[in-house]
This record gives C-alpha cells, sequence and structure tokens, in this order.
C-alpha cells in the first residue's frame, strides 16, 4: 500500500503496531523532545502527541516517521519485516523510473491560507527539542522546495529552519548543497530573494525524495513519483509560483533575503552531538502559511538513530554505489548502518588492494566529503551485518598497510562532531578507509588464510549433509 | 546581542537584537541565561539592562560575519 497523505500512513502505523499515540498533555518545551529522543535511542515506534500544550486542539504533532527500517518499508509498501537488502531492492525500483508530477486546483493544504502579517509562526506548536538548542526547530522532517533562477530547476531538500520570530526563520543549508549553492550563485549574487516554499506532513515517500541523496539538476518530484508508482499531486503556491504537494499538512511560503544575515544554532543535529561551528545563517521571511484543519506538523527528533540514519542512509548507500560503479570500481553492495550516523559506509568489492582503496576515497571525497570512515570489504563478508563486517576489520585488515587517508579542504562535512571548530570553520577534514580484503598480489591457493566458516572451509558434501540434519542433531533454529 | 525571550507562551524563545548592558553580579535589569556556542548554560548571576532594540533584519552577507553585521546595526 503506497500513502496519498500523512494521515494514512499513521493509520497504517496503528495498524502495525509502530505508533504511539499521547493523548496526554505534552509541553512543546523539551518534554516533547526528551520523549520523542528516548523513543529513537530505543528503537521505539513513532509518536504522536494529541494534546500539545498552549496548542491543545489546533495542531497536534508526529515524530520519527520513519527512523526504524520497520518503518522505512511500511513507507515503501513492503511487510514490516522486509529486510535491509529488500527495502533497498524496492527502492532502487521506485528510482528507476520516475513518474512526472501533475498540478490540480484543489487541495487540503488550502483549508486555512493566512499571508502577510496573519502568518504568524508561533501558531505552529514548534518544539524546542534539546534543551540549549538555539531556538526552536522548524522543518526537520520537511520538504522544501525551491527554483534555480536561470535554468528553472526546482530542487526538493529537507533542511531544518530556526524559528527567529513570528514571520522569521533562519537555517543552515550548507553552502556546499544544492540549496545553499543555487542561492548563493543566482539569487544573492544578483541581489535577488529567493522564493522558497517549506511542505511539512506530506506522504513519506515525497519527503524521502526531498531527503535523497541525488544528482545536482535531478528532479525530486519525480523521484517521489517513482517511489510511490503514482504522481504527486502539487498545486501552486499563494504567494509565489512555486508548486508545493497538495497532501501537504502544512505549507510555509516565503523568500531567503539576498542581503539580510541571520543568528543559527547551535542545534543537536543527526550525527548525534550539537556542535558550534554555526552562526552565519540564511534569513527567511514567511509571506504565508497555508494548512489543513487541525493540521499535524511532523517532526524528527534529530540525533542518534533519528530519522536520517535510515532515510539519508538507505538512498545514500545507493548513490554511492552507482558513483563508485561508475568510476570502474568493482562494488558489489554498500551499506551504510544506522549506528553510524551517516559518517561510516561499509562496501563490498568483487577485489580489493591498495589501487581499489585509493580510488574508492578519491571517488567519494571529491565534491562533498561527508562520510569520514569506510570499510572496504570482500564478498564474503555480508555488509548488511556488522559483526561479521567487525570480525573483517579485525582480521584482515592490515595495521599499518591497510588504512588509508585523505586529506582535503573547503569540503568538510561541518557537523562531524571529532572536527575541531578550526578545521569545521575551514571545512577541513579527512576520511579513512579501512581496507578489509586481502591483497591482490597473494596467492589464493598458497598464501591467503582460509576462512574457517560452514560456507568456506568445509566441502559442499558436508556442508549440506549438515544443514540437512540440523534438527535431527537437536538444534531448533 | 542577540536575546531570546524566556517569557512561557507561543512566544518562548523568538531571538531578539538588542544593544544592552550585561551584569555578572546581578545588578540591575532582566535575569539573564548565558550559553556557550554548544549550549552550555554557565553559572552565574547573570542580568541584562536592555537600552534598545535593533531591526530584526541585518543588512549583512549571507553565511557571514553576523555579530560584524550586528555590531554595523547598533553603530547606526
Amino acid at each position: 500500500m503506497i500513502f496519498d497523505d500523512n494521515r494514512a500512513f499513521v493509520a497504517a502505523l496503528r495498524q502495525s503496531g509502530d505508533l504511539v499515540e499521547v493523548e496526554k498533555e505534552v509541553s512543546w518545551d523539551l518534554e516533547l523532545g526528551a520523549v520523542s529522543r528516548l523513543a529513537c535511542e530505543k528503537d521505539g515506534p513513532a509518536v504522536w502527541f494529541k494534546r500539545v500544550t498552549d496548542y491543545v486542539d489546533e495542531v497536534s504533532v508526529f515524530v520519527n516517521p520513519v527512523a526504524t527500517w520497520r518503518r522505512i518499508a511500511i513507507a515503501l509498501g513492503l511487510p514490516p519485516t522486509a529486510t535491509v537488502r529488500e527495502i533497498y531492492d524496492a527502492y532502487e525500483k521506485g528510482e528507476a523510473n520516475p513518474i512526472d508530477p501533475v498540478e490540480v486546483t484543489e487541495a487540503p493544504c488550502k483549508q486555512v491560507i493566512r499571508k502577510g502579517a496573519d502568518a504568524n509562526l508561533f501558531d505552529l506548536p514548534t518544539p524546542m527539542l534539546h534543551e540549549g538548542d538555539g531556538g526552536r526547530y522548524l522543518g526537520t522532517w520537511d520538504l522544501v522546495i525551491s527554483r534555480d533562477a536561470d535554468s528553472g530547476w526546482v530542487n526538493w531538500g529537507m533542511y531544518r529552519f530556526m524559528v527567529y520570530d513570528a514571520h522569521h526563520l533562519t537555517g543552515f543549508p550548507r553552502p556546499t548543497s544544492h540549496l545553499g549553492k543555487v542561492f548563493q550563485d543566482h539569487y544573492a549574487a544578483k541581489g535577488k530573494p529567493m522564493p522558497l516554499a517549506i511542505a511539512i506532513g506530506t506522504d513519506p515517500l515525497s519527503h524521502f525524495a526531498a531527503a535523497a541523496t541525488y544528482a545536482l539538476g535531478g528532479d525530486e518530484a519525480s523521484l517521489a513519483g517513482g517511489l510511490r508508482g503514482r504522481p504527486v499531486e502539487m498545486i501552486r503556491c499563494e504567494t509565489s509560483d512555486l508548486l508545493v504537494p497538495a497532501h501537504s499538512e502544512i505549507v510555509i511560503e516565503g523568500e531567503v533575503l539576498p542581503d539580510r544575515v541571520g543568528l543559527e544554532g547551535p542545534y543537536g543535529e543527526y550525527p548525534g552531538y550539537r556542535t558550534g561551528e554555526m552562526g552565519n545563517g540564511i534569513l527567511f521571511r514567511a509571506t504565508a502559511i497555508t494548512h489543513r484543519e487541525k493540521p499535524v506538523l511532523t517532526v524528527d527528533a534529530t540525533g542518534y538513530k533519528d530519522d536520517s540514519s535510515t532515510v539519508t542512509a538507505l538512498s545514500g548507500a545507493l548513490a554511492i554505489k552507482r558513483r563508485l560503479a561508475r568510476h570502474g570500481v568493482p562494488v558489489r553492495d554498500v551499506y551504510v548502518p544506522p549506528e553510524g550516523a551517516v559518517h561510516l559506509a561499509v562496501m563490498s568489492v568483487d577485489y580489493g588492494g591498495q589501487e581499489v582503496a585509493r580510488k574508492v576515497l578519491q571517488v567519494l571525497t571529491s565534491r562533498r566529503a561527508l562520510l569520514s570512515k569506510l570499510f572496504l570489504v570482500d564478498t564474503d563478508t555480508d555488509v548488511f551485518d556488522m559483526g561479521k563486517v567487525l570480525h573483517a576489520f579485525s582480521t584482515k585488515c592490515h595495521p599499518a598497510n591497510g588504512i588509508h587517508v585523505i586529506h582535503y579542504e573547503g569540503r568538510a562535512n561541518t557537523l562531524t562532531p571529532c572536527y575541531s571548530q578550526a578545521e569545521r570553520a575551514a571545512q577541513k577534514g579527512a576520511t579513512v578507509l579501512y581496507d578489509c580484503t586481502w591483497p591482490g598480489e597473494w596467492s589464493r591457493e598458497w598464501e591467503t588464510p582460509v576462512k574457517a566458516t560452514l560456507d568456506s572451509i568445509f566441502s559442499e558434501e558436508v556442508r549440506e549433509k549438515v544443514l540437512k540434519n540440523w534438527s535431527e542433531y537437536g538444534f531448533k533454529q | 546581542m542577540v536575546l531570546r525571550d524566556l517569557r512561557p507562551g507561543r512566544g518562548k524563545y523568538g531571538l531578539r537584537h538588542v544593544v544592552g548592558v550585561v551584569h555578572e553580579d546581578g545588578g540591575p535589569g532582566d535575569k539573564l541565561l548565558v550559553r556557550t556556542v554548544v549550549g552550555v548554560a554557565l553559572p552565574g548571576a547573570y542580568t541584562v539592562e536592555i537600552l534598545r532594540d535593533l531591526p530584526q533584519e541585518i543588512a549583512g552577507t549571507p553565511y557571514r560575519d553576523f555579530y560584524a553585521a550586528l555590531q554595523r546595526a547598533a553603530e547606526q
């Protein structure tokens, strides 16, 4: 089943047992964030807070939509027990068959329309998620729409925004992000404000598409259509000609100012830490807020094992695989484990060695270097099984010859907690690759150690006999 | 400086640009909670006397020099 809006998805989570509905009144000021954070850390269900202090009976809050593989599977129309590999396959299938969006003239997100001074950002129960954050964060589970003024290319992305006052937000889309680049190159440089729309609480796969690692110039709206198997319905904004998903719960329209600056952060982000490198943000002036009756604000309780640990990890892994294959790396599988906070990837290759290791490092750090730890393994290691990956790392990675490091400046991940504040300011960093493959020059017959597992060290005849008689020996599984 | 309004209600944590005087010893003015760049609250009985408000939209280059822009706004 594929969902046309967030409410249908919530209903499916209720049915599968992946939702907690909180009827008790909860404060948006830290309490909601603390409950939601713990739910993530326990790999718990999504949470729908029905009664939020100061906003009771007006707006409710739905948190952590897809922070587990179970909920990702449900969003993709798979059984909740689907394996990560099955989830990857479903995503790749949708990605390979994009469907263009369609424009409509009536939409649920237009049930209430507030423009100008009536568009008050404090009318939304934006939570103070972590104690000590720079402000209340909106757009932790959003879909931000912008357009390149020159080429007309429309970009969807998922970017955080901090509520500045009743009519302003500040944000920090990385300067190297698609939104950051388009704003700087095609609007700020020309002194023009950039129209922007922030859609909140639309169908889950549209949010997937917004958060996806996708090529510059890629059409995320069509990607969303492909993942859904049917087009996304879009409707025109009230104060700009941008199109937004018609089934959104809330849409905030406005413009990013080309000659104004705002203070942004700090904020407890997806790596699981609050870093203090930010301060100079971009300033957004709201021009309209439209929403459904009694809208549901969607939120990601950002931090360890949040929604990005599954969604970004999923599309990121597939993007890495494509990119490596395009550059001639004999890649088989890529996994970005949720526990690695999108800083770590495991990739299996048909053959490894120094040359392949260096190529992987170069390819994955040439433009934006978001990952800082890479594990290269042979195909006999299941990349989705971190126990086996740790075994390969412990036994096959040479402590002197198997570690490769590349340094860079101007493209490092500014949210990587181990970087100093000076490094983050200069976007300076490094990526290390642990080569857990056997050296290509070792003879397989004479030099390469033989793996002492059932799959590797026994003949097929012995294996088959043991597997056939397994339960007869008295084993239950 | 930039203040967050800590009065309860829907507008809590709204930001305000002001020119003011900070006292570290519990002097005159409103109670002030000071946090570091990573959000850690500092101990101490801080207070702030707000002398005047500055515009919410401060002229400056996006992504750059917020505090220099705020200083310029205060000097105008």
